[in-house]
């Protein structure tokens, strides 16, 4: 009976995998636009928009699988709904992925190459978090032991991109001679909504915590 | 024969009671459907009665002699007192109506076996107890066990899928060995059924008691114990099958209720040594004086008054 219960929940856990890595290549393709629009490349970063766009679909048709085959009995109820809420916040990440592209595909913002590196940064750091978050989802089916290791990690990439997102902004409205206030504010959406992507990641990993803890006796 | 009938009223009642206690948990929180449960209780329940179902029913049926009259008087009073004390939200134990009924017949007539009268005492103190132990170094061994060797979800879900479904199985087994001396143990004393064929009728009567109507006391009872972890209801309720399968070896019903309260306990008592809900021992103290207080009055005054008209 194990056996097939196993088996019938074994598809479930693959997909759950596939959402994640889904989730992962949007957040890859919105820094890769980002990086495209700092270096003028206006018809490639539109191109890889559309793609974020793509993405997100595909892992949202992914997540409503794993919700109509979960509910059809597979693992412990508790189990379940905690699973099911975790997959929720796992596709809020492509979701602010998305808003990113969307703004930046409308906006086109002219980021001034004196935060460029600084965004840049961001970029590798929310990379570097969504990998790890990608990681914490395998570790729930194959070690549950490195669950905790890969959320902390998860939220120290966070707090890294808080940082980096606070003095991005602090060089915007301090530091930078711009002309137009609309022109900040367009900036400090930017640097919001690039920062907001590790945000929902580090609510992933508080998701992706409680499943770790509710596996002890 | 129709006077069979009052220890079949109260084999169904005590199915559709008891069953909650072993499957309850796996319903309420859906790791097991309703009628799947109800169909592995019954013939495991079945099956119980059948291989190690004689013990109690010996136990029961030397406590006072009985006739077939007698042995109708003492059911239909233990399922009457069951109705009643369950109606007033008094705890009740099939066990303990059964024992105060036949303590009735037994001191209006040729007298009681005190010796097995005392066996059966010092089991109902000893059921609750003896569930909380076993739970508590259940909880103890298999929380480590596991904690070591399950290593994912995925993993983690299948042993507890499994446990409920053994568990339930097991717990209908232990209820079948343990609980059919309820039913038709006087009726053999008095000579109307073989212990074969009381194990037979006995096993049937709870089996179709958890079919037909333990849904309700399933879900209610299934809700009080999923308020804890999953692996905590899975331990109390191995608790309460190991302790009801024992005390079948001793050849003494104990009720199920009590054990797995006595389970719950044992369970809490490893987080914190107070969690000895005072209240639910008054509970259990109140159903071990009012059933068989109950019993026994009932039974007193319907065996006058059939000596009265017979």
């Amino acid at each position: 009976m194990a056996f097939i219960i196993h088996k019938k929940e074994k598809h479930i856990v693959e997909m759950i995998k596939n959402h994640a890595h889904t989730v992962v290549e949007t957040v890859y393709l919105v820094c890769r636009a980002l990086e495209l629009l700092m270096a003028g490349k206006q018809a490639e970063y539109t191109e890889i928009t559309k793609n974020v766009h793509i993405k997100e679909h595909e892992a949202d048709i992914i997540q409503r699988d794993i919700d109509t085959e979960m509910f059809g009995g597979a693992f412990m109820p508790s189990i379940r709904e905690n699973l099911f809420i975790t997959v929720d916040t796992v596709d809020k990440v492509a979701n602010r992925a998305e808003k990113l592209g969307d703004f930046l595909t409308l906006i086109q913002p002219d980021v001034p190459k004196e935060i460029r590196e600084n965004i840049r940064k961001i970029c590798e750091v929310t990379c570097r978090c969504a990998d790890s978050m990608e990681d914490a989802v395998i570790s729930l089916f194959e070690d549950i032991q490195n669950v905790h290791e890969d959320t902390v990690q998860i939220e120290q990439y966070e707090a890294n991109v808080d940082k980096l997102a606070w003095r991005a902004l602090d060089t915007v409205f301090k530091k930078l001679e711009i002309e137009k206030f609309s022109h900040r504010m367009m900036l400090r959406e930017m640097i919001i909504h690039l920062s907001s992507i590790s945000n929902k990641m580090e609510d992933a990993a508080d998701r992706i915590d409680i499943i770790g803890l509710r596996l002890k006796t | 024969m129709f006077r069979l009938l009052s220890g079949v009223y109260l084999g169904w009642g005590l199915g559709a009671n008891d069953a909650a206690n072993v499957f309850g948990t796996a319903v309420a929180t859906r790791v097991v459907p309703y009628r799947r449960a109800v169909l592995l209780t019954s013939l495991f329940v079945l099956i119980g009665a059948l291989v190690q179902g004689s013990r109690g029913m010996h136990t029961i049926g030397a406590l006072a002699d009985m006739d077939i009259n007698t042995a109708f008087i003492s059911a239909l009073a233990a399922a009457l007192t069951i109705n009643a004390l369950t109606f007033l939200s008094i705890p009740v134990s099939t066990s303990q109506a059964l024992v105060g009924a036949i303590l009735a017949v037994g001191l209006t007539g040729s007298g009681v076996q005190s010796g097995i009268l005392i066996k059966v005492l010092v089991s109902w103190i000893a059921s609750p107890l003896a569930a909380a132990l076993v739970s508590y170094f259940l909880y103890r061994t298999l929380g480590s066990f596991i904690e070591v060797r399950v290593s994912s979800i995925s993993l983690w879900s299948t042993v507890m899928k499994s446990g409920y479904y053994l568990a339930g199985i097991y717990g209908a087994y232990a209820l079948g060995a343990n609980n059919v001396a309820n039913t038709t143990a006087v009726f053999m004393d008095a000579g109307m059924v073989s212990p074969l064929q009381g194990a037979l009728i006995g096993g049937i009567a709870i089996g179709i008691g958890a079919l037909t109507y333990s849904r309700r006391v399933m879900r209610t009872v299934g809700r009080d114990i999923t308020r804890m972890s999953e692996f905590a209801g899975l331990v109390a309720i191995l608790g309460q099958d190991i302790t009801v399968h024992f005390f079948s070896w001793v050849g003494v019903p104990v009720s199920t209720s009590q054990a797995i309260v006595g389970a719950v306990m044992g369970v809490g008592l490893v987080k914190s040594g107070r969690s000895i809900n005072y209240k639910v021992v008054i509970k259990i103290l109140l159903g071990w004086l009012c059933t068989p207080t109950a019993a026994f009055i009932l039974a007193f005054f319907m065996l006058k008054l059939y000596r009265t008209i017979f």
